[in-house]
């Protein structure tokens, strides 16, 4: 039992991944209703399988907050300045994700690591400068240049080409 | 042709001579095996007009040493930042990683550096002695006992559910319902693709891992400089007394090498499985016959030799099927095989007789490759544990930049690195929910094979699901995965009655 004068604890946020399995099951199922049973068997007897687990796992949750031994609400136990860190971050991933069609690898990389690196606290301008362009350059001269990976091409790779001849020219 | 002791002393001459082809191939295969996403078929592709201009035995042996240094990589970034530079590698986090919060990050890279070179080195050796014994059990082995043991893989996530079944269940039901994701294997209809093209071939792996243990580690990292109640992981001063102490670890386990070695020859000889079921298996049945089993998952070093010393392992194994029957073990042989192919070189059976320096060359050329080994990677430990001590605010946007390019990298595709996003955050929620990522990563990666086998077998049986128990080698399989099931359910409920006692 919950001591009294003290809150039980949280629970809600166990149930976020069993909500996105049985959110993905379900559209499995919806996805394969016309299908053979060689194309839909494995995954009806796994989702089947997976939703009794998940039945389960919520008899079990709504057990302990009857008895007072848990709550529901959602936490992920971080505190908020950190959890809008995090946010901020992927926010800049994803903001490197849609540069790097349009500036290419090598620049969108650099601005990336600066602006991670910048978000985080880093305030020492060597280090900012030396990860941010050094990295970048490593990457392009070997997984673009040497190995000839496709990444997207950008004005540095094109200067490069045009200028070196070092690397895909598009 | 036999194999006699002046030909092998003339194979390892030649082998030696071929330092020069070897020693780049291990410095390449070392640093591509630490990018998640690099994985050596791959390099060998974009590599193959080096190798193809190159004399036939300098490019296998350029091509050996790259994929056995691979092989080897992938457990460093395992070890010091929990993230496996490869699938093989992914069983190595979980006691690996411990050890580096447990300030033995470079114990455990010695650990997984003397497993992988001593696995592959003792597979090499015995695959040199028995080689045309060990081609027939590709043969032997069938769909149905493939679905046997890759259950045994699937058992794993009893095992790390330990703690909490129900959840470590959920998890594991869930990455297998997303190893579902693609066209079936039989009629070729997409299956919860969400429209995707790029995803009618499947979940792509590399994203999977890469969001599932790089991304969400990021964001779990964040905490040890902003959060309130965090553990920051001990920092080890680099010293060579370390080194030692991690090859004392290695010899008191020496047993646990050598058998998961041979664990992963065995596995790595059937066409198609790859290192990731060998290094599962290693570290669930390591697990189950230890007289500690509760260390494991604690920074226990026989979760860090099992599950290396099988990965290596499978190197040897599954050249094993390239040379002696012509079928490629893997995705990497598939690559050699071409190379030799366009050399004039036809594998198979003929081989033995037609050009023994290749068939048996192959795997001198690989027990070389680990030798040389040796000597520059130890060195390595000392200084590579290191990364450990780089500041949050630097490692972590360079991690993620890193592995999200790597991403990329195996389809070439930028849908792939937003996959690997959103996994980072399905697998930090998972971290702080307790729901274990492993087990959603052996649902992810052993879900499409079981399928394809289990619905193989059961076209064979022509529907009939007694197919699976209508071999001898399949029920003997078959009464071992019920032991390793057992086993472990029962001896815990015997420990906790002995606690309460």
């Amino acid at each position: 039992m919950q001591r009294q004068g003290s809150d039980p604890p949280p629970v809600g946020q166990e149930l976020i991944i069993p909500v996105l399995a049985v959110g993905f099951t379900a559209y499995y199922f919806w996805t394969v209703q016309e299908l053979a049973w060689e194309a839909k068997a494995n995954g009806i007897v796994i989702g089947a399988i997976l939703l009794v687990l998940v039945a389960l796992l919520v008899f079990r949750l709504a057990w302990r907050v009857r008895r007072g031994q848990a709550r529901l609400g959602v936490t992920l136990g971080g505190d908020a300045p950190t959890n809008r860190m995090r946010i901020a971050l992927m926010a800049v991933m994803v903001g490197f994700l849609v540069a790097l069609p349009l500036v290419g690898t090598s620049i969108a990389l650099a601005v990336m690591l600066f602006a991670s690196m910048w978000l985080l606290g880093e305030r020492n301008w060597p280090t900012l400068i030396g990860v941010s362009v050094v990295t970048p350059l490593v990457v392009w001269a070997t997984l673009i240049v040497i190995l000839g990976t496709r990444f997207p091409l950008g004005p540095f790779e094109h200067a490069m080409a045009a200028l070196f001849g070092l690397g895909p020219v598009d | 042709m036999e194999l006699d002791l002046a030909t092998l002393a003339d194979l390892f001459g030649r082998s030696f001579s071929l330092w020069w082809a070897i020693i780049p191939g291990i410095a390449l295969g070392l640093a591509v095996g630490v990018l998640p996403g690099f994985s050596p078929q791959n390099t060998l592709i974009i590599l193959l007009p080096v190798t193809l201009a190159m004399d036939v035995e300098a490019a296998l042996a350029f091509m050996i040493s790259l994929y056995c240094a691979n092989h080897l990589s992938g457990g460093i970034p395992a070890i010091l930042v929990n993230i496996p530079g490869s699938a093989g590698a992914a069983a190595t986090c979980l006691d690996g990683y411990q050890m580096t919060k447990n300030g033995q990050a470079q114990q455990a890279l010695v650990l997984s550096f003397v497993a992988s070179v001593a696995g592959g080195l003792i597979t090499s050796f015995a695959v040199l002695a028995i080689l045309p014994y060990l081609a027939q059990l590709g043969l032997i082995l069938r769909s149905v006992e493939m679905v046997v043991i890759i259950l045994f893989g699937l058992t794993l996530i009893a095992v790390l559910a330990a703690k909490d079944m129900l959840k470590g269940l959920i998890g594991g039901a869930f990455g297998l319902m997303l190893g579902a994701i693609g066209t079936d294997q039989v009629y070729s209809t997409p299956r919860a693709t969400f429209g995707f093209l790029e995803l009618y071939d499947g979940l792509p792996l590399v994203p999977v891992l890469i969001g599932l243990f790089a991304v969400s580690e990021c964001l779990v990292m964040l905490e040890e400089k902003f959060g309130t109640a965090s553990v920051p992981t001990k920092a080890q001063r680099p010293q060579w007394a370390d080194t030692l102490d991690g090859l004392r670890m290695c010899v008191r386990y020496w047993w646990q090498i050598v058998w998961t070695a041979f664990l992963g020859l065995a596995i790595g000889v059937i066409p198609g499985a790859g290192a990731y079921i060998a290094s599962f298996v290693a570290y669930q049945q390591s697990r189950l016959y230890s007289k500690t089993p509760e260390k494991y998952g604690t920074g226990f070093p026989p979760g860090v030799l099992a599950p290396e010393s099988a990965n290596n392992g499978v190197t040897s194994g599954t050249l094993v099927p390239t040379m002696a029957i012509g079928i490629p073990g893997g995705s990497t042989a598939a690559v050699m095989m071409i190379v030799l192919q366009y050399q004039g070189i036809t594998l198979g059976p003929r081989l033995f007789q037609d050009s023994p320096n290749i068939a048996y060359g192959v795997f001198v050329m690989m027990t070389v490759a680990y030798i040389m080994m040796i000597p520059l990677i130890l060195p390595m430990a000392r200084y590579a544990s290191k990364v450990v001590a780089v500041p949050v605010q630097v490692i972590v946007p360079l991690i993620l930049g890193l592995t999200v390019i790597g991403a990329f990298a195996d389809r070439e595709y930028i849908f792939d690195m937003a996959l690997a996003l959103g996994f980072g955050v399905i697998g930090y929620i998972a971290v702080k929910t307790n729901y274990h990522v492993t087990s959603i990563l052996i649902g992810v990666l052993l879900g499409p094979i079981f399928e394809r086998y289990l619905l193989r077998s059961l076209r064979i049986g022509q529907g009939d699901i007694m197919v699976l128990f209508s071999s001898p080698i399949a029920n003997v399989l078959w009464v071992l995965l019920v032991i390793s099931v057992v086993v472990p359910i029962w001896r815990e409920r015997r420990l906790a009655r002995r606690a309460v006692a």
